[in-house]
């Protein structure tokens, strides 16, 4: 079970009204190295992996969730007050057709979210790569969206979460050496 | 540890008959976690708020991205090995 508290991991601040901006923001929202991808990667791969690393799975995991309503905040911000014309003109006029000022779990060319983004081969050493690969695809997104934007206030926002991809990829660099050692084997001191 | 840039940069080859003005040096990340191996116990820990804004709880870990420093050709010469002055790290 979760425990819900009613705040954003890291303050959202956005202060330019740029609608396109929040179109770009949807790869992380709903796309394949988005923030929902990752949380439900690594929720679902708890369960098929060995002890030591399922409490790890859960809490990025779990932050991921926390990252996930950050984005929610930013792309909430930059749509809300937008009129049809305005949405239209930042390429989010089919958006606007079909959820008005919803979000949606769709990627930046508003291809809808699918369950093949996920990855789950019950190898642990294969699914920790893969973990460790979509952090760094986070990390590279957030890059190029920091370079799409000069709100720095919203930038400021981008590099609180693409510096904790970078940790995320530490911990599970972290996870393969604990797991790649022998484990069977007796210790002698 | 080994001192460790949190970019690399490479000049790209650049043909007469390119259709757009050359950017004539390419950069990449590479952050810290690509160094590290295990964490160490005990590293230095940023006050709180600074951890919050910095987005880790240890110096060791904060490995930024910079747009500014990344898209601009650092340098005139694009042939010679560039320097990496920006977030030259230490660390012990």
């Amino acid at each position: 079970m979760w425990l819900y508290e009613k705040k954003l991991q890291y303050p959202v601040k956005v202060s330019k009204c740029d609608p396109m901006m929040a179109k770009y923001l949807m790869e992380q929202y709903g796309g394949a190295d988005g923030e929902l991808s990752a949380a439900l990667r690594y929720l679902n791969q708890r369960y098929s992996i060995p002890n030591e690393v399922i409490g790890l799975l859960t809490d990025i995991g779990t932050e991921e969730f926390s990252h996930l309503e950050m984005i929610a905040t930013m792309i909430y911000k930059l749509t809300k007050d937008a009129t049809p014309e305005q949405l239209k003109a930042a390429g989010l006029g089919e958006h606007y057709v079909m959820h008005d000022h919803a979000l949606y779990y769709q990627n930046s060319a508003g291809d809808a979210f699918t369950a093949t983004y996920l990855q789950a081969k019950g190898d642990p050493i294969a699914d920790l790569y893969e973990d460790i690969a979509a952090e760094e695809k986070a990390r590279a997104t957030y890059q190029w969206l920091i370079d799409m934007t000069d709100d720095v206030d919203l930038q400021d926002g981008l590099k609180f979460l693409r510096e904790r991809e970078i940790v995320h990829s530490q911990r599970f660099r972290e996870a393969v050496e604990i797991l790649k050692v022998e484990r069977d084997k007796q210790k002698f001191f | 540890m080994h001192k460790y840039s949190s970019y690399k940069t490479y000049t790209p080859y650049i043909s007469k008959y390119d259709p757009c003005p050359p950017m004539k040096v390419k950069s990449y990340s590479t952050p810290i976690n690509l160094y590290l191996g295990f964490q160490p116990m005990n590293l230095p820990q940023y006050q709180a708020r600074e951890a919050l804004q910095k987005g880790t709880l240890w110096p060791a870990l904060y490995s930024p991205y910079e747009k500014v420093k990344m898209r601009k050709p650092l340098f005139s010469k694009p042939q010679t090995q560039p320097e990496l002055q920006p977030e030259e790290e230490e660390m012990d």
